[in-house]
């Protein structure tokens, strides 16, 4: 049985408006006008044990209001959700025990208060021994080195090492499903690849399942072999990373030439200039790259050539951008 | 389970101690105040408005300030920073009681209160203003009322920081409640040079067990049976205040499952 399970799931929003000028200002007092907002629409979503999946989309393309439903934050509209067999919304503090969750944006450590005093509350909210305690915050000292600051209060912290507490926090209760909303937001490159790989060490070794929203690519190449991509609240993708890769049969020849190049070929969906360089778009299911090649090269004078594959920021840019339909 | 509260409240007297420079100008700003309001008391005196002896006005407002100071906790600031901000997910995230844990950390906050606000100016009232010592049992009367107080400012305070889920500010509620609170209770002018009319209106609001009661206490001019009197009013206070929080409470936790904060 799947550990996470979401059947026909909706969560619908009302957006109250005010109305406009001081009549609708005093108007809304007695009767507000709304609309509603399909948040989430019809998600279907199984999760199994162990996983890591990487949960994208659009910023507003529901994929908070999914975890605030899967945590038991929130109420869903209809549909049902279970969670290591128990319902979240209904029985909120027991699936709490059982699950880590970081929302980047919005930190969960006391501001005034030193690292550590932040640490010793949740192990009593959590029930951890002493004796766990310890051996847990060691080791994710070794890859979050938590120590450097660990006497700091949190608002003396930088953003970054805020971030390495809040993972570290996600995770000292050892729980069976840890959710990260954005957990890479804003953060360099160096200390990105740290919570990398931490997450990945807690996923692999410890075989806690990680559910990850994110806009960083990164994040999602590195960690995800399975995304699941949301539009507008409804679920466009749900499968392997390198698979939506390859749906974009697209590629892009780029040529350095003084020449001006026209082709007419089939297959041949764009062709750019910019200084010194000619990019085609071509669709290799049309017309192979070695054909296209020998037809430029017999017309055109051309310095040097490269072919570039699609990387995963262009298509995720893509699906954002058109959704997935027009591209089957 | 209880490890868990106990737990808050370590944490809410530990955050007070982070904040030490505020506390020692909250007892500068509380002594002033005592000064300020010496000054104009002792004029009313000279001047033969004052029907009562001038020596019980000034024990009863420096008492009042030590009820004030320690157990006069606000809910407001805790619910309308997370509501704002919207780490109140945080709370909700984790297997406690948003309501227990507010009520756990309040009552370090209040711990840190007493030892750093209450006593030191009941001190000063000993130093300057020849306080007596309550007879051990309006003593402990006066204790225990003290601490139904601290119930019944924390319950009556929770129930209007519910309204923050709607509003999504705090600071009017909270300055609202407060003024109200600070005049209905006797902090800031005894309650008994009231004229019979208006005194009943005091009788029947919660705001007079918060201070008038305990204060009444000490000064022995509640003893016995009129002493439990008190204490009993302030008890069934704190049961109505609880049931109307809970009802506001249910309310907002609707808003906040269904809406989304």
């Amino acid at each position: 049985m799947s550990l996470i399970k979401a059947e026909n799931l909706n969560k619908i929003f009302r957006i109250y408006s005010n109305g406009e000028g001081i009549r609708g200002y005093l108007k809304s007092f007695v009767s507000r006008d709304y609309d509603e907002i399909n948040a989430v629409e019809s998600l279907d979503l199984e999760i199994e044990e162990g996983e890591m999946i990487g949960y994208i989309g659009a910023n507003g393309a529901g994929k908070s209001t999914t975890v605030k439903m899967l945590t038991g934050i929130l109420e869903p509209t209809s549909g049902e959700i279970e969670v290591d067999g128990r319902e979240p919304s209904s029985e909120r503090k027991k699936n709490a025990m059982n699950i880590g969750v970081v929302f980047g944006q919005k930190t969960q450590l006391w501001w005034d208060l030193p690292v550590k005093e932040s640490f010793k509350l949740l192990k009593e909210i959590y029930e951890v021994s002493d004796e766990e305690y310890e051996k847990r915050i060691d080791e994710f000292d070794e890859v979050l080195q938590l120590s450097d600051f660990w006497d700091q209060p949190v608002r003396k912290l930088s953003l970054g090492q805020k971030m390495r507490c809040e993972l570290a926090a996600a995770f000292l209760h050892h729980p069976k499903i840890v959710y990260l909303d954005e957990p890479t937001i804003g953060l360099d490159v160096a200390v990105k690849e740290r919570i990398r790989d931490f997450i990945r060490k807690m996923n692999r070794d410890q075989n806690i399942t990680v559910m990850l929203t994110t806009h960083d690519i990164g994040d999602i190449e590195d960690l995800c072999d399975r995304i699941v991509v949301l539009d507008e609240g409804r679920k466009i993708y749900d499968g392997q990373l390198d698979a939506l890769v390859n749906r974009f049969s697209s590629r892009r020849l780029v040529l350095e030439t003084d020449d001006d190049i026209e082709i007419g070929l089939d297959g041949v969906q764009e062709v750019s200039r910019t200084d010194g360089k000619v990019e085609i778009i071509f669709d290799r299911e049309v017309i192979s790259a070695s054909d296209l090649m020998q037809e430029v090269l017999q017309r055109y004078d051309v310095g040097d050539f490269s072919i570039k594959e699609p990387d995963i920021e262009l298509v995720v840019k893509k699906i954002y951008n058109e959704g997935l339909a027009e591209e089957n | 389970m209880i490890r868990k509260y106990l737990e808050f409240i370590r944490i809410g007297f530990r955050e007070s101690t982070a904040y030490r420079f505020n506390a020692v100008m909250s007892l500068v700003a509380s002594i002033l105040y005592l000064v300020m309001v010496y000054a104009i008391w002792t004029a009313i005196d000279a001047s033969g408005e004052l029907a009562t002896p001038l020596s019980g006005v000034l024990t009863y407002v420096l008492l009042g300030q030590v009820v004030s100071n320690s157990v006069f906790v606000e809910a407001e600031s805790f619910i309308s920073e997370r509501v704002r901000e919207g780490t109140i997910v945080n709370e909700l995230k984790r297997p406690v009681s948003l309501r227990l844990q507010i009520y756990a950390y309040l009552i370090g906050k209040t711990l840190f209160n007493i030892l750093t606000k209450g006593v030191p100016v009941l001190l000063i009232g000993y130093i300057f203003l020849d306080i007596q010592t309550p007879a051990a049992v309006n003593l402990a009367g006066f204790i225990a009322s003290l601490v139904l107080s601290f119930h019944l400012v924390f319950f009556f305070s929770f129930m209007t920081s519910m309204l923050i889920f709607w509003t999504e500010i705090g600071w009017g509620i909270r300055a609202m409640r407060g003024n109200i609170q600070d005049v209905f209770s006797g902090v800031l002018f005894p309650l008994y040079l009231l004229p019979v009319g208006l005194a009943s209106l005091f009788d029947v609001l919660p705001f007079k067990w918060m201070a008038d009661g305990p204060i009444r206490i000490f000064r022995m001019d509640a003893t016995g049976g009129e002493m439990l009197n008190i204490l009993g009013i302030q008890f069934v206070w704190i049961i109505v205040l609880m049931v109307l929080g809970e009802l506001a409470w249910r309310k907002a936790k609707r808003k906040m499952t269904v809406q989304g904060g």
